[in-house]
């Protein structure tokens, strides 16, 4: 029977046990790598789409898509501290609901994972090659050198893409060297974006004036059914600037005291980047105004729309928040820091490398475990006796996040990579649900509160989301962490 | 776009020729990687906290 295929809980943890990866990280460094995961350039750029469709209100969306993904976060603790081995959301599924649905929870983070990172290696390079080298050192690199052959969508006379291979393959080599080692590089990278984003706050805040929260709400909290507007519809845009979080529980197996510290991991670098994300959109909002760029009906024109692009090529419109590619930097310059914020610019793609790094990291430890299993090469599954890194399952996923960041058009498939996330939470918060009722008695260090609510709460979110996507292609994935 | 799709049938074809047969849940093997004598066997309880 092929549904028959469980492996019990206690078997993961035997397994575990047998050929386990040297527990090094902490609850602080679990926290940084939620927080270097989650805080990407979505921040930087999902704030005007977000304006557009609510406003001042922007800020309740943020909060509405924190807690929808701290209620996530909350079925990961909780099953986390009952199996904290490596593999995430495919080892949970695997001791519930059997072999060939943790396959496919396993495949589905694989895409998601892999492609990411490619794209957000590919995205990290157009920078690098645009504004480092040739804007600020006046250096321009070869075109055969900057991009992926026209053929492959790439750029007119691009043959490879050299800056995102050196990126990929350079965060690579640093995961094989060490966990520990990759930590304390991330810790480096997150100090950067968070120091931009306190900047940011800082300078902001004091200049805000109460007069542009009103109207808090120009489009209402809901927006009417399926209009996509409204604090809501806003959440919904900009819930995938918090996708990142679940990377937490892959490191399960290297963490210390994994039972007590996955579950600060989770949702503490979650709380982190909310209340980051809130203060953020309190200075944007209250310092230029978010009101967004009403239609003729009353109701705000589509974030993205051509309309809406017509609307901000008038002199009238041009410097609002809403019209702005990259709202952050926008903001700093419309209030004299034009300085600081194309330093906010260059922070925000320096440290974009960490969300490579978690990335890899997370891809590598499901393909680990998947490898343990017997479900793809057991070569794979082999520890390096220094390094005490899965070597071989990390060169070769970083060899072939390298070679597609070269050679393929994966930013036109990054758009579908979140849906694997979706996928995950929808499992995870069915197999929290199923062992509270066929293991109640299970130690459990962390116990989500309300889990059934919870849990439910996170199926209908998940089930919404993938089911928005015709012929997969998710609307809310649009604007991912890249 | 059907990328989720053609995945998912990547993934499925990729363990019935592989996953299927090897599985060591399958197999009936609970306690494995014996033939791998490179890998450091560490137990896991906890370590300090940090």
């Amino acid at each position: 029977m092929i549904f028959g295929r469980v492996k019990s809980i206690d078997a993961i943890l035997a397994t575990a046990q047998k050929k386990a990866l040297p527990r090094t990280l902490g609850a602080l460094q679990l926290t940084l790598f939620g927080v270097g995961c989650v805080i990407g350039t979505g921040i930087f750029v999902l704030t005007s789409a977000g304006a557009q469709k609510a406003g001042p209100g922007l800020m309740l969306a943020f909060l509405i898509a924190g807690l929808i993904c701290i209620v996530a976060a909350l079925c990961y603790a909780e099953i986390a501290s009952m199996l904290p081995v490596a593999g995430s959301a495919y080892t949970y599924t695997y001791s519930v609901m059997g072999e060939i649905l943790a396959w496919t929870v396993g495949w589905a983070l694989v895409l998601e994972y892999a492609v990411a990172a490619s794209a957000v290696s590919v995205g990290w390079s157009g920078y690098f090659s645009g504004t480092i080298l040739k804007a600020t050192f006046g250096i321009e690199l070869p075109s055969w050198l900057a991009g992926a052959p026209l053929a492959f969508g790439g750029i007119e006379g691009g043959l490879i893409n050299l800056p995102a291979v050196i990126i990929a393959l350079l965060v690579t080599w640093l995961l094989m060297i060490g966990t520990s080692e990759s930590a304390r590089v991330n810790a480096v990278l997150v100090a950067i974006k968070v120091t931009a984003l306190t900047a940011f706050i800082v300078l902001t805040l004091p200049k805000t004036d109460m007069a542009n929260f009103n109207p808090f709400l120009p489009a209402g909290v809901f927006g009417g059914f399926g209009t996509g507007i409204g604090a809501v519809g806003a959440a919904a845009t900009i819930f995938f600037a918090y996708v990142g979080f679940d990377a937490v529980s892959t490191a399960a197996e290297e963490t210390k005291n994994p039972q007590r510290n996955v579950p600060i991991g989770l949702i503490g670098s979650l709380l982190i980047c909310t209340v980051f994300y809130i203060l953020v959109a309190a200075g944007a909002v209250g310092t230029i105004g978010g009101q967004p760029i009403m239609g003729p009906n009353g109701i705000p024109f589509p974030a993205g729309s051509e309309e809406l692009a017509r609307q901000c090529a008038m002199a009238e419109h041009s410097a609002k928040l809403v019209c702005s590619n990259e709202a952050l930097a926008h903001v700093l310059r419309e209030i004299g820091f034009g300085t600081v914020g194309n330093m906010l610019g260059y922070a925000a793609f320096i440290a974009l490398p960490s969300v490579i790094l978690i990335l890899l990291f997370g891809q590598t430890r499901i393909f680990f475990v998947m490898a343990r299993d017997g479900l793809l090469p057991e070569g794979l599954s082999k520890i390096h006796p220094k390094w005490g890194t899965p070597y071989v399952v990390t060169a070769i996923t970083g060899g072939v996040v390298a070679f597609a960041a070269a050679l393929l058009p994966v930013g036109k498939l990054a758009d579908v990579a979140n849906a694997g996330t979706l996928y995950a939470f929808l499992m995870v918060a069915i197999a929290v649900l199923i062992l509270r009722v066929k293991e109640p008695n299970r130690e459990r260090s962390f116990r989500s509160p309300l889990i059934w609510f919870v849990a439910p709460a996170t199926i209908l979110v998940a089930c919404s989301c993938i089911s928005t996507c015709p012929l997969m292609r998710c609307w809310c994935c649009r604007v991912g962490r890249s | 776009m059907l990328v989720l799709p053609g995945w998912a049938i990547i993934g499925m074809v990729i363990y019935f020729l592989y996953g299927y047969r090897h599985s060591h849940v399958g197999k009936g093997i609970i306690e494995v990687h014996s033939l791998d004598d490179d890998a450091p066997h560490r137990p896991v309880e906890d370590g300090p906290v940090v």
